[in-house]
């Protein structure tokens, strides 16, 4: 890994972790909201001006089994993807804030910002599931983001217990 | 077997009664005389404050509501601790006090994602018999400061006794003169001061027949660019599907046949202009709690009621007497609680207002072809 710097997030940029332990990264100037997987919130936990990209994959290695070999390009891309949107950048100021880690393993998934689409799409209340493949983005995240999830889904046919 | 209700670990949006003052007394407020109308304003501080929680939760979008949130004379200072703290924000108005300056001032935040302004006809008297006179000029001057500054306008058109018979001109006024890229229609329902005056405002059935049949035909002119998710337009809607399903026996559609109409209380909550936390701005005598004093996350996930709220949709409407018998038991949600709870006193309950059954049974007609 060649770069040095410590990345850090965007304070402006809202993390809204979920109960599928996906999240949606949401930048309220635009609008705009990205689905993060686990492995991606996991990463973005970390960005707060105290790791570079090697920390982040030593981090990565000890939270993580059975990476892949591609695990390095993977953590450079989506860091870069995040500094090209703006979402982080290289301060030297080293951020406040700090999340809640969990001892929690993950299994690997590529780290990356899924585009959802504008936040303010609005979610029908009453809209039904129009596509079964949006399991994958993380329930609540499509919920969000107005992806034709609905409040039966998140409860499950037949839900009689709480979370 | 029963499942795990997922939810979210707080609410995505956060509905905020901002005031409960209004310069206007619209005869179908559903505010006015409901249990939301207390006459207590929250004082900044006491926003600031919980605003700063919900930063803390990650909410995304605040709704600002009221009363008429323009009315409030620190509104632009409450703005900006939404701004400051990570949020976006709609405002709902009744238009007539949004100044040029005003319209500046909202887009400057680069934050809002529409102002919904209420416009009921094309011209004055469909519009101010309910809302007074002159406000029909002051709301069209607030959207055009509105679209001057590029402040994206959601007009919402209320339906009832007196603009009934104008909904092509006022689809023409919307969509053609002002160039809107839709807008979103719903009925003068049975809340607030509309349940005080229904017999003056609220549609008969044959008039909410010839609603449903008037916006079906203009949606189709138009492609598409009127929605609702209440009112007559919806109904409609949704009443020819359940229709068709019952002529074609078909079986039961999914999420359908259960108290299902709401889910609401999935993805958001609302604020009383006294900082009660309560589930909807339509439910607000269930007071959940108070902000700043209770977190509004353990409200969200724990209390009582809102747990009630969500397990509500698993009550089959085949438990219900007033369901005994009906054919579109299987293609029907139940519909709204709120209204239910105004017309019933309990929220548990089909909302009688929604019933197609009823409405075909007292002479209501669908649209033959659609």
């Amino acid at each position: 890994m060649e770069n040095d710097k410590n990345p850090i997030a965007n304070p402006v940029i809202v993390l809204r972790e979920e109960f599928d332990d996906w999240a949606v990264l949401f930048d309220p100037d635009s609008g705009d909201a990205f689905g993060l997987n686990p492995v991606s919130v996991f990463i973005w936990k970390l960005l707060d001006g105290t790791h570079n990209d090697r920390d982040l994959l030593n981090k990565l290695l000890e939270k993580c089994k059975n990476v892949p070999e591609e695990v390095e390009s993977d953590i450079t891309e989506f860091v870069n993807d995040l500094v090209e949107r703006g979402f982080a950048g290289y301060e030297t100021t080293v951020e406040e804030r700090r999340f809640e880690m969990d001892d929690k393993e993950l299994t690997y998934e590529k780290p990356r910002l899924l585009i959802l689409g504008a936040s303010d799409s609005g979610a029908s209340d009453n809209a039904e599931p129009e596509d079964s493949a949006m399991c994958d983005v993380g329930q609540a995240a499509a919920y969000i983001c107005g992806l034709g999830f609905s409040p039966a889904l998140l409860c499950g046919e037949g839900a009689g217990d709480e979370g | 077997m029963k499942s795990k209700m997922r939810i979210m670990k707080t609410p995505k949006t956060v509905d905020l009664d901002i005031t409960n003052q209004c310069n206007l007394r619209c005869k179908y407020c559903f505010h006015f005389t409901s249990a939301g109308d207390v006459d207590i304003d929250l004082p900044k501080e006491g926003w600031f404050q919980f605003f700063e929680e919900l930063n803390r939760c990650a909410v995304m979008e605040v709704c600002l509501t009221g009363g008429e949130p323009f009315y409030r004379e620190d509104l632009k200072e409450l703005i900006d601790g939404i701004v400051r703290n990570r949020m976006r924000f709609s405002v709902l108005s009744n238009g007539t006090l949004i100044t040029d300056d005003t319209a500046a001032y909202l887009a400057s935040t680069g934050r809002c994602n529409s102002v919904q302004v209420s416009i009921d006809g094309s011209g004055t008297e469909p519009h101010d018999t309910c809302r007074g006179n002159g406000n029909f000029l002051k709301a069209m001057a607030g959207i055009n400061n509105l679209k001057k500054h590029n402040v994206s306008v959601a007009v919402r058109v209320t339906i009832h006794k007196h603009n009934v018979w104008n909904l092509e001109e006022v689809t023409e006024l919307l969509l053609d003169e002002i160039g809107l890229p839709g807008f979103s229609t719903n009925a003068a329902s049975f809340f607030g001061l509309c349940s005080k005056n229904a017999a003056q405002v609220q549609l008969t059935v044959e008039e909410r027949s010839i609603a449903i049949k008037s916006l079906i035909r203009l949606n189709k002119k138009y492609n598409g660019r009127i929605n609702g998710a209440a009112g007559p337009l919806a109904e409609g809607r949704i009443w020819v599907r359940m229709e068709k399903a019952r002529l074609h026996k078909e079986n039961c559609h999914p999420g359908r046949g259960r108290l299902t109409g709401c889910g609401c209380p999935m993805s958001k909550i609302a604020i009383r202009s006294d900082g009660a936390i309560v589930p909807c701005n339509m439910l607000s005598h269930i007071k959940l709690g108070q902000i700043n004093r209770d977190r509004l996350q353990d409200v969200w996930l724990n209390h009582p009621e809102m747990r009630k709220l969500r397990v509500r949709r698993n009550i089959p409407l085949r438990d219900f007497e007033f369901c005994n018998g009906c054919e579109y038991i299987n293609y029907c949600t139940g519909n709204c609680p709120a209204l239910t709870y105004t017309m019933l006193g309990k929220v548990d309950h089909p909302s009688p207002d929604a019933c197609l059954r009823k409405f075909l049974d007292d002479g209501g007609k669908l649209p033959v072809s659609y």
